[in-house]
Parts: C-alpha cells; structure tokens; sequence
C-alpha cells in the first residue's frame, strides 16, 4: 500500500496520511479500551 | 485479575522486553529479556513461573548432558505432556464453567510446546551451541508467552545472534501492534461481541439460519481475537528484532481441509507435523494414521474431552479423505480453466469454509449419540 500511493502521491504526503490514518487507530483502541475483554480463556493459557 | 488487566500486564511488560533487546550490552540482553518474562508470569501466576523455571533447567540440563539420547528424549517429553496433562485434567472443570476453582498455570499450554520442541531439536542434532541465557530469554519473551505464536529456538538464536537495528522491521512492529489491538479491543470485544450479535440475530432468523450465525460468529470472533493477540505478539517481537513464525494466512479462502491447517493457527499445526505427525508415520509407515493422531493431538491440545478427540479425528479424516480424492482427480480439476475452473475454486472454498464452520456441530452431535446424552 504504501509503495502504491507513493507511486501516486507526494512522499510527505503519504507519511502525513499514516500518521492520521495510525493516530485515529489509536484513539480508537483508547476510545474502547475500558470495556472489558470477551472473556477468551483459550487466547491465553 | 480481570482480563483488562492481564492485557495490560502482558503490553507493559512486552514494551519492557523491547527496551530491554535494545539498551543493555548483547550479552546482557537475554537475560533481561527472562527477566522481564519471568516478573510477568511471578506477577500473574507464581505456579506458572516456577513451572516455567524448573522447566527451563531441567531440559537445558538433560540437552547438555544426554545431547541426542533417546530414552532421554522420551523421558523429557512424557514428564512435560504429564504435566501439561495433569493441569489440564485439574483445571478442565473450572474452564467449562462447571465449578471447580483451578485454572490452567498461565502459558502453560504454549511453553510445553516449546519445551518439547527443543529436546526433539536436541535429540535430532539441530540446536546450535548456546547458553542457558539464551535459551531463559527464547522461553520467557513476554510477547510470547501467553498466546503463541510457538516460535522455534533455532530462529530465535538466529535473530538474536544477527540482531541490527532495522528501522522498516521496527516500524512494520508498530503497525503490527496496533492492527492487532484494534482487531482486539474494537472488533473482538465491542463489534462482535456488543454490536454484532443482535444484527446476527435479526437476520438469522429461526432454523438452519439460527445454526449459521451461532457458527459464524463463534468462528469469526475467534479468529479476530486470536489472530489479533497473534498480530501484538508478532509486532512486538518484530520490535524487539525477532521475526516470528506466523499465526495466520486468511484461513476462510482455504480451497481444502489440508490448506485450511495451513492458514489456521499455523505455529501449532507445524508443530503437530514436526513431532507428532512425522514420528507416527515412521513408526506405523501410514499416512492415514499419522495425519488422525496428529489432529487428534492437535484436538487435545485445546481440551481433554472426548469432543475434542472426535473434533481432532472429524479434521484428521476431512484430511484423509481429501488426500484420496486429490490424489483421484487433483490433476483434472487443477487443468479446468476459466469459468469453469472459477466455479470449481469457489465451490472448493464454500465446501472447506462449511467443513470447518459446522465442526462443532457435528462432533458434539456424534459425541451426543456415543454417549446417549
């Protein structure tokens, strides 16, 4: 993906979209972190 | 602990290990790395931690001084199976919500893997001089510990004796990290388990409807969340220079059974090739018994019950019978093309995604008539 756009794109500019595209990921996971986990006993044992 | 917190234990302590790859002086490394592994596990499950240690010493020991013995190698991999068998039997009441106080020591079930996979490793010759240091900082890597991937020493070794700064390697981990907290805490935990099911609902509807969105979200939850804890223990070893095994390879395209164990939780099903799968076919010379006993193993790995024993043979057979009919008509329908070679794939991929998606159905139904239940 990032080979592609910055075949298309400025190279600044596609770190800027990264960079927005990763701080949104983030808020989110922040944003959802309270809530407790479903509960997989079989993800960690 | 509540899960959140055995999560966040796992991340903080995980970003430690990162720190602690990169700071200290190599030899250094290592050991912190174990030292790191082992607060976590003294933190989350003392039992464990001791497990783990003793664990450690003595196969360290028994490698060092019986090197390629096979009465040693034996011995070594019915103590571990006996100890993972024990906890398992111990622990089998509280996982199935039916009383009982005991729970699995926390990593258990991984680090036996990786346990018996070094005193094979030894006992064939493979393992490359090292120290007890080396191998502390392969079993305890906090990433790895509690979920898996079940990394191999002689890649760890590799890494971590060729270890430079890559700063694509170390920025692909950030990513890796972050996609597989998304996947865990906004797909997993909220999507499929808050929004999701009453949309699975509405549309279901009653009957064979019902059945589909019960196995589909069952399926797609656990691939979302176990591939996600994959996707954090993967990137943070990737940040800590380690290039671990892959969990996971889109396993719903799978065009077979024998691909889908390709793309499904691939550490396991290339550990159960390694040490199950290849010493029973060289022992009985059959390919058919071979391929059952490993998925039969594979079944018990997750639960010692009779469901997990048909649920290992349901796929050993689904392999089997593939197999024959591969060997049959493989070459026809690989020369098929267009249309009709698309129609062939999807039709391939709908059966193999069926298979795997009504598993539990049909084993807990054989399970059922077996024992009149």
């Amino acid at each position: 993906m990032y080979t592609l756009l910055c075949a298309h794109l400025p190279r600044p500019l596609v770190h800027a979209l990264y960079a927005v595209w990763y701080a949104a990921l983030l808020l989110l996971v922040y944003y959802f972190f309270d809530r407790q986990p479903a509960g997989f006993y079989y993800m960690h044992r | 602990m509540t899960e959140k917190q055995v999560l966040l234990a796992v991340l903080f302590s995980s970003a430690t290990a990162v720190l602690a790859a990169w700071l200290p002086p190599p030899r250094w490394q290592p050991r912190l790395i174990a030292a790191v592994g082992a607060a976590l596990l003294l933190l989350l499950s003392p039992l464990s931690a001791c497990l783990l240690g003793v664990g450690a010493g003595l196969s360290y020991l028994l490698h060092r001084r019986t090197g390629n013995s096979r009465a040693a190698l034996v011995a070594a991999v019915v103590v571990i199976a006996a100890t993972l068998i024990s906890f398992m039997l111990a622990a089998a009441p509280a996982a199935k919500g039916i009383g009982g106080h005991v729970v699995l020591p926390f990593g258990l079930a991984f680090y036996a893997l990786r346990l018996i996979h070094y005193q094979f490793e030894g006992y064939k010759g493979n393992l490359r001089g090292h120290s007890f240091d080396e191998y502390l900082g392969y079993l305890f890597m906090p990433s790895l510990l509690s979920t898996g991937p079940i990394h191999r020493f002689d890649e760890y070794l590799r890494d971590l004796r060729r270890k430079r700064w890559d700063p694509a390697l170390f920025s692909a981990g950030c990513a890796r990290v972050l996609y597989g907290l998304v996947k865990i805490v906004v797909l997993g935990n909220y999507l499929l388990a808050e929004v999701l099911p009453a949309q699975f609902e509405a549309l279901a509807g009653a009957g064979i409807g019902h059945f589909y969105s019960d196995a589909l979200q069952f399926w797609l939850k656990l691939y979302i969340l176990f591939s996600g804890y994959s996707d954090v223990a993967v990137g943070f070893a990737a940040l800590a220079g380690f290039r671990v095994r892959e969990n996971f390879d889109q396993p719903f395209i799978a065009r077979n059974i024998s691909d889908f164990w390709q793309r499904w939780h691939r550490s396991l099903s290339s550990w159960c090739r390694d040490y199950v799968f290849t010493p029973v076919l060289s022992l009985t010379r059959s390919q058919g018994a071979a391929v059952v006993s490993s998925m039969v193993v594979l079944g018990l790995w997750h639960e010692l019950s009779l469901r997990y024993v048909l649920w290992g043979a349901y796929h050993g057979a689904g392999i089997v019978i593939f197999r024959a009919f591969d060997a049959r008509y493989g070459a026809s329908l690989d020369a098929l093309t267009g249309v009709t070679a698309a129609l062939w794939r999807t039709l391939a991929t709908a059966l193999t995604l069926h298979f795997v998606l009504f598993s539990f159905y049909v084993t807990t139904a054989v399970q059922h008539w077996l024992t009149g239940g």
